[in-house]
């Protein structure tokens, strides 16, 4: 059985209608990436996974099923959203911002351990403990974001966009990260435009274009594929 | 100098009540970008609960330190939970519909409130009972400050100290703060929004119940419409300090305080109250985002 299995999975907007009934499904401690132009419907299936826009369908996260939860128990099941754009609060500190992602936790060893972890992964966020998160930059908030939902202690991780508006130096940082935390055996579920990037470190990824999905296959297959290299890579 | 120092402090006296009721007006607000026109009139209920207490209690009897904090525990618990029906019963339900609905429905139980409570308890004014000693403390040629003026400052400088405690220290304010900043941010770090908006309902009105008594034992008259003029005065000093900034809500309380302190001292008492509509109009046009508040832009 896949740690997370979706079915039939739509996402609305209103009366528009972003994602079209589509089926994955992710095994425990793959990458799979979301691939797409603009508006293929990536972001909307992880908000709608997430629980912060309507959707119809089903999505079983370890056989349970997500789409009944309100979206602070969908975390509290161990599905993490790491959203675009990062959403750091940036009148608080980097230490208060990290901090609420652990609210619902209660085992104050398990969070300081974790916290140890992204202090390994980035040392650059224990240095801006004390500073505002909005005077960072993009590099070190996206930074603090990942470290902010390893911290809800993630069963599934969802990294969307996570290499957006980065520089290239960082953006190597940033996938090799994604990387090492798979190996620990972190299952990630991966939306990015920098598509070759995300195919050389994905397992699997999905091609989404208009709410639905085109292709499937391996990381390396779909970056051998003739019609995704024209579409998606720009060969 | 006599006269300038009295009125600086009777102004911080009136500024700092006002400061406890926008503080309600505007953490609901930053939380729900909504303006609860009901908390006013939540104020004006927490009056009525702590002068039946103090009735029922005899509390006049016997003024002091104790039967301040019951009448203040009556009429915070009474507002806490009063508020916290309000959001459930009417604000809810509407979560997500547009914002016009939901100030409409505002009005609505302001409304509601005002002449339920002039059915329930009279239209006719009551005597709020006196329930701290009123003797001069310092009397000086200077400056005359009586146990009142001290024990309602001391009350609001304490309320304060625990709502600031609250927010930039527990679970309830960090989680607050970051729902005003971006509630579905907040709701995807596991945060259970329901239930910190439910608290800071609780919180804001209990602010608004501690309000209550301050003005009853300074101005010993209820009535169920109490609510309205001092209500709107708050809303103006929390949009004086920008809404939905705490901050900015306390210092354009005080400011609204001191000014119609001195408005009323020095020019006519006439325009006491056309001071805090000038002073809305004013904001409204010169700074619509306050004094501390941010600049946002709404697409329409």
């Amino acid at each position: 059985m896949s740690l997370l299995e979706v079915q039939n999975f739509h996402v609305y907007y209103g009366s528009i209608e972003a994602v079209k009934g589509i089926n994955f499904e992710i095994n425990e401690g793959e990458i799979v990436s979301l691939i797409g132009c603009n508006g293929a419907g990536k972001s909307s299936t992880l908000r709608g996974l997430s629980g912060v826009v309507k959707t119809s369908g089903s999505a079983r996260l370890n056989g349970h099923e997500l789409l009944s939860l309100a979206t602070h128990e969908r975390v509290q099941n161990g599905l993490v959203h790491c959203p675009e754009g990062r959403g750091l609060f940036p009148l608080m500190s980097v230490r208060e911002n990290l901090e609420i992602g652990t609210f619902f936790r209660k085992n104050k060893s398990g969070i300081k351990s974790d916290l140890e972890l992204c202090f390994s992964l980035f040392p650059r966020v224990k240095e801006r403990l004390d500073q505002l998160a909005g005077t960072l930059s993009g590099g070190e908030q996206q930074m603090v974001a990942i470290c902010r939902a390893l911290l809800g202690q993630p069963k599934i991780l969802f990294l969307d966009e996570p290499s957006l508006g980065l520089a290239p130096i960082v953006v190597a940082q940033i996938f090799s990260v994604i990387k090492i935390l798979n190996e620990r055996g972190a299952t990630i579920l991966l939306v990015e435009q920098n598509a070759r990037q995300a195919l050389k470190i994905s397992h699997r990824a999905y091609v989404l274009e208009t709410g639905e999905i085109l292709f499937k296959g391996t990381g390396k297959e779909l970056l051998e594929n003739n019609e995704i290299q024209k579409s998606y890579l720009g060969i | 100098m006599q006269d300038i120092t009295q009125h600086l402090i009777n102004g911080l006296s009136l500024g700092s009540i006002y400061a406890l009721i926008a503080l309600g007006y505007t953490m609901v607000y930053g939380v729900l970008q909504l303006i609860n026109f009901a908390h006013s009139d939540i104020y004006m209920m927490g009056a009525f609960a702590s002068y039946y207490v103090s009735r029922w209690f005899h509390l006049e009897d016997n003024p002091g330190i104790a039967s301040l904090s019951l009448a203040l525990i009556a009429s915070m618990t009474a507002c806490a939970l009063l508020g916290v029906a309000i959001e459930r019963l009417a604000y809810r339900p509407l979560r997500g519909a547009p914002k016009l609905n939901i100030l409409i429905t505002a009005i609505g139980v302001s409304l509601f409130l005002e002449f339920s409570g002039q059915l329930i308890f009279g239209a006719d004014p009551k005597v709020f009972p006196s329930l701290i000693e009123d003797v001069p403390l310092i009397d000086t040629e200077f400056v005359v400050l009586k146990s009142l003026e001290v024990t309602v400052f001391v009350i609001t400088l304490l309320a304060l100290g625990i709502l600031h405690y609250l927010v930039y220290k527990t679970k309830f304010g960090k989680s607050m703060r970051a729902i005003s900043h971006n509630m579905t941010t907040a709701s995807i770090l596991g945060i259970n929004v329901n239930k910190v908006i439910v608290i800071t309902f609780m919180v804001g009105s209990a602010l608004a119940g501690v309000g209550s008594v301050l003005v009853g034992l300074k101005y010993p008259k209820i009535e169920p419409l109490m609510g309205v003029m001092i209500g709107l005065k708050a809303f103006v000093a929390a949009v004086l300090g920008g809404i939905g900034n705490m901050t900015g809500a306390v210092i354009g309380a005080l400011l609204m305080g001191l000014s119609e302190e001195f408005v009323v001292a020095y020019l006519s008492s006439t325009l006491r109250d056309a001071l805090a509509f000038g002073l809305l109009i004013g904001i409204l046009i010169w700074k619509p985002s306050g004094l501390f508040g941010k600049n946002s832009i709404e697409k329409v």
